[in-house]
């Protein structure tokens, strides 16, 4: 049965080539004329060579011929099997894996519905401070239903961390931050700043840093943990 | 018409099956060129040479390997470039991932018997193969650094191949000299015969050869970028079969593809400013500028190959 197989192979460096054929090195019928492919390094993609001369001839050099166990050479199903392989070895040659790069990933047959990669982000939102705000809006949520613990009518929620016990009204502290307007007008209190234009225009009302940490309620909480410095002259 | 014997009757040969007089008198003229630009002259100019081009002898190396090789020599390794044979473990068996291919292998034991006869050598195990390269960065197949051979490091009379000896054992050649499935040795040194040549005489008419016999009937001159990739193209490249290793202090160069060179910088550029590259891409990368370190230390100078047909 025709599958993949390793002509050659250099583990180290990550190279080797590969043919469509059936398991033929142990025996006296080799043909050269099947299909092969080159996979190297830095993206493991198969590229088709003319014959499988160039893999035997690599092989008077640094590259093993075949890949056997058990007396028996390795098939690979697919092309994208020996690909992953030979990325896996070269890898391993230096230790360490991660996915991600700037070449597309080795396409690895989803069994599952609705999988597949991420998709990247719309284009407006690459924005700084929208991205800020998604964060600050999934932190607080997140960490809300975490733990909540009813502590005083006035509505503190108690967090448990590692360090201790804090009496923190986050979701009021940082509920404010997730109004576009109020973070455009809070970078508007920073001179020198320039606006992001993502943002919508802040209102005409000048604020200050005392203004802001009234509406965020930090002036209003004794102990809480975000509060700005006084206003700047 | 007698068959022809040497590679300079081979050019005429393929000269004189032109038939358009026009047409035959570019073609001879294409083929001073290559002969000038591969003896490392300017391409209309026999009078001058330019120092450090001309056709080179070059072996391809993984950036995994080359400081085992650049390094051989101070360390007293009688043979930093190694082959096959002098890569064997103490058990004198090659060092494999996996196991070791269970039954003997024919096809390169015969494909070395053949060379050995026409090398005068008893085996493969003195072969160190190499290609013929003009301006360009080698076989990437074989690894993404090519290492140059300084002109005299190379004996006179060191057989070189019209083609990859493997191609003995593949069509059309493979028809005229196997039988019954099996490779006629005899048959095999006499077609082989048909495509040697020796260094460095032959090797000018040999890639005049090469480069004419699929030249386009054109009333349009050729240029030395063409006859650099006509030498070494993808994987079609003219043999040579070095009898002694070599070390650092026999190398010219060491070429890096502009390809490569491009890649290593997106690399780069993406670890900078993301997405972060995967790790496969930064050992590449890693390993790739440790090469080029080396290479420094050792007084071996690096050069990346922005076209094929600059001479330096």
């Amino acid at each position: 049965m025709a599958l993949w197989y390793i002509d050659a192979l250099d583990a180290r460096a990550g190279i080797g080539l590969a043919t469509y054929r059936d398991a033929d090195l142990h025996t006296y019928t080799i043909d050269l004329g099947k299909p092969a492919v080159f996979i190297g390094p830095p993206f493991f993609q198969g590229e088709s060579v003319a014959s499988r001369a160039i893999g035997f001839a690599a092989t008077r050099g640094s590259f093993q011929l075949g890949l056997f166990l058990d007396d028996e050479e390795i098939a690979f199903a697919t092309l994208q099997g020996v690909c992953e392989f030979i990325r896996r070895v070269y890898i391993s040659s230096g230790g360490g894996d991660t996915d991600s790069g700037i070449s597309p990933a080795p396409v690895v047959p989803n069994p599952e519905p609705g999988g597949g990669e991420f998709p990247s982000p719309l284009q407006g939102e690459y924005s700084i401070a929208r991205g800020v705000l998604k964060f600050v809006s999934f932190m607080s949520e997140d960490i809300a239903s975490i733990s909540q613990l009813k502590h005083s009518k006035s509505g503190t929620k108690q967090l448990n961390r590692r360090e201790g016990t804090y009496k923190v009204s986050l979701l009021e502290t940082l509920g404010p931050f997730t109004d576009v307007d109020a973070f455009a007008r809070l970078r508007k209190c920073h001179p020198g700043r320039r606006d992001d234009p993502a943002l919508p225009e802040p209102s005409e009302r000048s604020w200050d840093l005392d203004e802001i940490n009234d509406e965020i309620g930090a002036n209003a909480d004794p102990i809480g943990v975000v509060k700005f410095p006084a206003s700047q002259s | 018409m007698p068959a022809p014997k040497s590679w300079r009757d081979k050019t005429e040969a393929l000269l004189s099956e032109i038939n358009d007089n026009s047409v035959k008198s570019y073609r001879k003229a294409d083929a001073e060129l290559v002969s000038l630009a591969m003896a490392g002259f300017g391409p209309d100019s026999s009078t001058k040479k330019v120092p450090q081009s001309g056709m080179r002898v070059v072996c391809n190396i993984s950036s995994a390997h080359i400081a085992a090789v650049l390094t051989g020599e101070s360390r007293g390794d009688p043979k930093p470039y190694k082959n096959r044979y002098d890569l064997a473990s103490p058990s004198n068996e090659p060092q494999t991932l996996g196991a070791l291919v269970p039954t003997p292998q024919s096809l390169r034991e015969k494909i070395d018997s053949v060379i050995a006869r026409l090398a005068s050598t008893s085996d493969g195990k003195e072969f160190y193969y190499a290609a013929i390269e003009l301006n360009g960065s080698g076989i990437r197949y074989f690894g993404d650094l090519c290492m140059v051979v300084k002109p005299e490091e190379t004996d006179a009379n060191t057989l070189v191949l019209f083609k990859n000896s493997y191609d003995l054992s593949r069509s059309p050649i493979r028809e005229e000299i196997f039988v019954n499935g099996s490779m006629d040795i005899e048959k095999a040194i006499e077609t082989a015969k048909e495509l040697q040549g020796i260094w460095p005489e032959d090797v000018i008419d040999m890639a005049a050869c090469k480069i004419l016999d699929g030249a386009n009937p054109t009333e349009r001159r050729i240029t030395t970028g063409t006859v650099s990739a006509g030498v070494l193209f993808d994987e079609d490249y003219l043999e040579v079969i070095r009898l002694k290793s070599f070390g650092a202090s026999s190398l010219e160069e060491i070429r890096l593809s502009s390809q490569d060179v491009a890649v290593e910088g997106r690399v780069a550029d993406r670890l900078r400013s993301g997405p972060a590259p995967s790790y496969a891409e930064l050992q590449w990368r890693h390993r790739r500028r440790g090469a080029e370190r080396i290479s420094a230390r050792m007084n071996v100078a690096t050069r990346v190959v922005a076209t094929a047909g600059r001479i330096r």
